[in-house]
């Protein structure tokens, strides 16, 4: 057998090398001058574009840092300011019905630990150079307690609401302060915390409901649901400055998909909305 | 020049041998004298080092066989995405038993062509193949078995069924 397989194999190597005609050595010669040329003209746009762009990229940073800083806004009274988001990147999480445009200078991570354990969709924001160790913006969507729900209007009262089953509403904690209150661009309410511990930087909550299609199980939590934005905490006063900039802008750019829009796809269940207390109802989920 | 007329030796004796080689791994003579005449390109570039090997044709034949490896997959991507499009084509049947061998090999997974192509067709011991292809000796004798073993079984069924290899 072994002996009748090399003689099959050699036989077809050496039938196919008898078909073999090679080419004129020259032409094999031409084909490796030409290659060599080829390499060595990569190498040179290569090395050129390196070159490029040490002397480029230092001097685009440098006309950056002189520019002026822009004057930090009151975090209790005006409204975030729109900065157009930068192209490029941008962070999905469909479960939690929006995705973000990073800021630049910034990733994006999933949260470990026992929230993402849970199967809640948290993402946070982090500088891609160290400022400081807390230095991060959380996003993830929440059912906030109905009293504080930026789509309540002013003293109507949400009357006969209950706790989602097993998870007890979302509170931004205010301590009976007053909320403060704004719209983003595009219409969407928010609300933010003014009583501030000395170290922290903010936190928002966007009203961003959760749509249902006719007929398609609801889960009764929708209306309340927002996206909270959390800047994390600093001692050093320019980590916060920093922090608070990013975190407007953030509110601001961040945008609904799949579940969050009327006809989106519903089938991104949130995981903030138990699945276990859905209830059937034939319109659209309502808005705030 | 004397490098010249030694490049011309080494290339006018082993082109055939490895076209003829390359040609069953990978099943097309097109391809396989497309693969070996960019090796020998690139050799003829660095033919003042490459003479001083101790088997320059060996050199030859690693960049031969990793160019051909690399078209196959991107082959085999192509064909892929074609075959979720079209029935994939019949192949002809072979008309004697060197062809039966053709079509046994080519139904083989790559790695168990390339051991056989090497350690029959090129006539190098398992430590050379082993050398060639990257990998250890262990690996090359495993293949070898289980290659032997599945193209033994392919041309028994061949012999027995006539018309088999479709």
């Amino acid at each position: 057998m072994h002996d009748e397989l090399q003689r099959q194999i050699a036989e077809l190597v050496a039938d196919h090398a008898d078909r073999a005609t090679p080419p004129p050595i020259a032409a094999i010669r031409r084909r490796g001058r030409r290659r060599r040329a080829r390499l060595a003209g990569l190498t040179v746009c290569t090395v050129v574009a390196l070159l490029a762009s040490a002397v480029v990229v230092p001097r685009l940073l440098s006309d950056r840092s002189t520019s002026p800083i822009t004057r930090p806004v009151p975090t209790t009274t005006a409204p975030p300011t729109t900065r157009p988001a930068p192209a490029g990147q941008v962070a999905r999480v469909p479960a939690g019905g929006f995705e973000i445009p990073l800021p630049t200078g910034w990733r994006a991570r999933k949260v470990e630990g026992p929230p993402a354990e849970r199967g809640e969709a948290i993402i946070e924001l982090v500088p891609r150079r160290a400022m400081s160790l807390n230095a991060a913006i959380v996003l993830q969507t929440q059912i906030l307690t109905p009293e504080q729900h930026p789509g309540l209007p002013p003293g109507e009262e949400p009357g006969g609401v209950a706790s989602p089953e097993g998870l007890g509403f979302y509170s931004l904690d205010d301590r009976g302060r007053q909320l403060g209150r704004g719209r983003r661009p595009d219409g969407r309410p928010y609300v933010w915390r003014t009583r501030k511990l000395p170290d922290e930087v903010g936190e928002y909550a966007i009203a961003w409901p959760y749509h249902c299609h006719k007929s398609v199980a609801c889960p009764p939590g929708n209306r309340w649901r927002v996206l909270v934005v959390h800047a994390g905490r600093s001692d050093d006063p320019a980590v916060r400055q920093k922090l608070r900039k990013v975190a407007r802008q953030v509110v601001n750019t961040v945008r609904p998909i799949t579940n969050a829009l009327p006809g989106g796809d519903p089938a991104h269940l949130d995981p903030a909305l138990t699945v276990t207390t859905l209830t059937v109802i034939t319109t659209t989920g309502p808005r705030p | 020049m004397r490098g010249d007329d030694d490049f011309e030796d080494f290339y006018q004796t082993s082109y055939p041998r490895l076209v003829g080689q390359l040609t069953v791994l990978t099943g097309s003579l097109e391809d396989a004298e497309d693969a070996v005449q960019e090796a020998f390109a690139r050799a003829s570039t660095r033919w003042a080092r490459l003479r001083d090997y101790e088997a320059p044709e060996a050199w030859v034949r690693r960049v031969a066989l990793n160019l051909a490896t690399s078209g196959l997959r991107h082959t085999r991507r192509q064909l892929a995405a074609l075959t979720r499009m079209r029935a994939a084509a019949v192949e002809p049947a072979p008309a004697s038993d060197w062809l039966a061998i053709e079509v046994g090999l080519r139904r083989l997974p790559l790695r168990h062509r390339q051991v056989l192509v090497l350690f029959y067709g090129a006539d190098l011991s398992v430590e050379e193949v082993a050398r060639q292809l990257r990998v250890p000796t262990g690996t090359v004798k495993s293949r070898l078995a289980r290659a032997r073993a599945a193209l033994g079984a392919y041309l028994e069924e061949a012999q027995e069924e006539p018309g088999h290899a479709r």
